[in-house]
């Protein structure tokens, strides 16, 4: 089974003209996009967003915690989510984040970008 | 490592607010938790589960950099915030003076204290970085509270020309007349361009505003 961990590759800057796709400049197929598309599924803390991108992508994606938390903390900064602490019947509070409409919003305009390029190089294969 | 030993280690890394490391340890400690639940239930001891997911996780010292460079782009956008604030402080202090009386700026860097200046400017600029730094923790806020400073800053720069007409004319009786009267007219005729100016400022301020923070 193929694992991989993209912590910290991008390759949108390689691959993708900014000027045609300005949303995937900013997300790209970094972490960033999989966050956003695990919430998009509806709220979930951290633990379960990356039980989600694992479940998701077959294993074949996954976002180390380390990583995965930071972010959470830039993009609720970026005002593209929004958290709340929820008591757990097991264990300590956690944190349940969710989409903002801002980020709702960002979300689609991506998703927007990505088909559109997906179309674009099945066109050229 | 044990769950408690790692946020102790991350603890002493982390740089941010208060609020937000606490914040960010509580998170943390959930997350190991639950890790460390999933462990044992696939019948690792208890130890090596904590150690596992601690080790999993990730160095706490590397995590501890990927929060902070996330917050440097706001130290820094908070810098550009003071700096804008002061020069427009600057502008508005001596702008009318410089375009329309041909004089001196009355509280410019060309007069004789400027140590006072410098001093009275760069504390007013440590004060407001503190208070942006506690009062703000987002890019919008960031941005409101530049636009709500600008703003006052310049209605305060059309504020002082009509203090001064005030002034002037509750002395009217007592002083010399003409004197009065021609302090009354140079203050009228600054403020008529002055408001001019700053109208077609102001829609630069708030353009430059979003760039500044953004």
């Amino acid at each position: 089974m193929l694992f991989i961990s993209i912590d910290n590759i991008s390759i949108g800057d390689i691959l993708i003209p900014s000027a045609k796709f300005p949303c995937m400049k900013k997300a790209q197929i970094t972490n960033e996009f999989f966050i956003l598309s695990a919430l998009s599924d509806g709220p979930k803390h951290g633990y379960a967003i990356n039980q989600w991108v694992m479940k998701s992508s077959s294993d074949n994606f996954s976002i180390s915690p380390g990583v995965l938390y930071p972010l959470l903390y830039h993009l609720e900064h970026e005002e593209m989510i929004d958290a709340e602490w929820e008591s757990s019947s097991s264990g300590p509070r956690r944190k349940i984040y969710s989409l903002t409409p801002k980020g709702e919003d960002f979300f689609a305009e991506t998703v927007k970008d990505w088909k559109h390029y997906i179309q674009t190089i099945n066109q050229l294969i | 490592m044990t769950i408690q030993h790692y946020l102790q280690t991350l603890s002493g890394k982390l740089k941010l607010s208060p609020k937000d490391s606490l914040e960010v340890l509580k998170e943390v400690e959930a997350h190991l938790a639950q890790d460390t639940t999933s462990l044992e239930r696939s019948g690792v001891s208890r130890v090596e589960a904590e150690a596992q997911a601690c080790k999993e996780f990730g160095d706490p010292k590397h995590v501890a950099e990927q929060y902070q460079n996330m917050s440097t782009w706001f130290f820094r956008a908070a810098l550009r915030v003071v700096a804008l604030t002061i020069l427009m402080l600057l502008v508005v202090e001596n702008i009318p003076d410089l375009l329309f009386l041909g004089g001196t700026p009355s509280y410019a860097l060309f007069q004789w204290y400027p140590v006072m200046i410098l001093f009275s400017y760069t504390l007013f600029g440590v004060v407001m970085f503190l208070v942006v730094q506690c009062l703000t923790f987002s890019k919008d806020r960031l941005r409101k509270l530049l636009i709500i400073t600008l703003a006052t800053v310049y209605v305060g720069g059309i504020l002082y020309p009509l203090m001064n007409i005030a002034i002037s004319m509750t002395f009217a009786t007592a002083s010399d007349p003409k004197m009065v009267l021609g302090l009354l007219i140079t203050q009228a005729v600054k403020l008529v361009p002055m408001i001019l100016v700053y109208a077609l400022m102001y829609k630069r301020l708030v353009r430059t505003s979003t760039r500044v923070v953004t």
